[in-house]
């Protein structure tokens, strides 16, 4: 779809975002998007929209377990 | 019919020639959090469920654990007569431990009764603030223990609201890992729950002897 801002002709393009939360138990989390390097913040569980290609990879990132512990992610998709 | 050994007339609960040994795994959770048992069949509440508000913490690597109670006790003294009876009461229940895995500091700030962690994947850093400690902030504890990998067998215990009490020491000693020490996780009467389970609530799965 085309907006106007302003004078210019600016082109908006359909981002596709996903519903991501922290699961890291931390008071605050920020991560910079692994494609856009936009910077998220999230504050405790609160759920935010990210871009679907940094989510992917972000989604995949996990806290390796100590003494016989499984793996915790850092993030939790939000259907 | 009594035996020579001495064992006595009538009925007898047996002792089970099961041993237990090593510590059991320990993980707590926001106390406002509700068990996963809310409560479970027979009305015993336990077990913790993990989500993104209240995620469940694990005590890693632990050395010398102990469970104990603490308990006030006043005898009932005749002055003419002696001691004829204590009355007691349950103050609290109790696991003393150490730690030798002090990452995440997201998991030590709870433990050191620190500020929530700021995690900042942008500068590599994770950050806590050792300050006032927030007296409002309980725990359920969870502390199981498989003692037959193969069968499943395991116990558990449950203790419903509790807290970090004692001053922690970071010990860092030369040529030898670093440790918390003086960790007690002090579990309270939680009187949302039956009068008889208050403190805390254990069991046991054995599917071969149960």
């Amino acid at each position: 779809m085309e907006i106007r801002s302003g004078s210019r002709r600016v082109r908006e393009q359909n981002v596709e975002t996903v519903r991501l939360r922290s699961m890291l138990g931390a008071g605050k989390v920020i991560y910079p998007g692994p494609v856009t390097g936009k910077i998220y913040e999230f504050i405790r569980a609160e759920i935010l929209e990210v871009n679907k290609d940094d989510a992917d990879i972000m989604l995949q990132r996990v806290r390796k377990g100590c003494c016989g512990g499984s793996s915790s992610p850092y993030f939790d998709l939000v259907l | 019919m009594g035996l020579i050994t001495g064992s006595p007339y009538g009925t007898i609960t047996a002792s089970e020639d099961i041993y237990l040994s090593d510590a059991p795994y320990i993980y707590f959770q926001d106390a406002t959090a509700s068990p996963f048992f809310n409560p479970d069949s027979d009305g015993y509440y336990w077990q913790l469920s993990g989500t993104a508000t209240y995620p469940v913490y694990e005590l890693a690597c632990v050395e010398g654990v102990t469970f104990t109670e603490g308990r006030t006790l006043n005898d009932v003294q005749c002055d003419n007569i002696g001691v004829k009876d204590t009355v007691q009461t349950r103050d609290y229940v109790e696991f003393q431990t150490t730690i030798k895995s002090l990452f995440p500091y997201t998991t030590l700030s709870r433990i050191l009764a620190a500020s929530p962690a700021t995690v900042n994947a942008s500068q590599n850093t994770e950050k806590i603030g050792i300050g006032k400690i927030n007296n409002n902030q309980f725990w359920h504890v969870y502390a199981p223990k498989v003692y037959d990998e193969d069968a499943g067998d395991y116990i558990a215990i449950h203790v419903h609201k509790a807290k970090f009490v004692n001053s922690w020491t970071i010990e860092m000693p030369y040529a030898n890992q670093w440790s918390v020490t003086g960790l007690a996780l002090r579990g309270f009467a939680d009187t949302t729950k039956p009068t008889t389970q208050q403190f805390a609530v254990k069991v046991r799965h054995d599917p071969s002897v149960l």
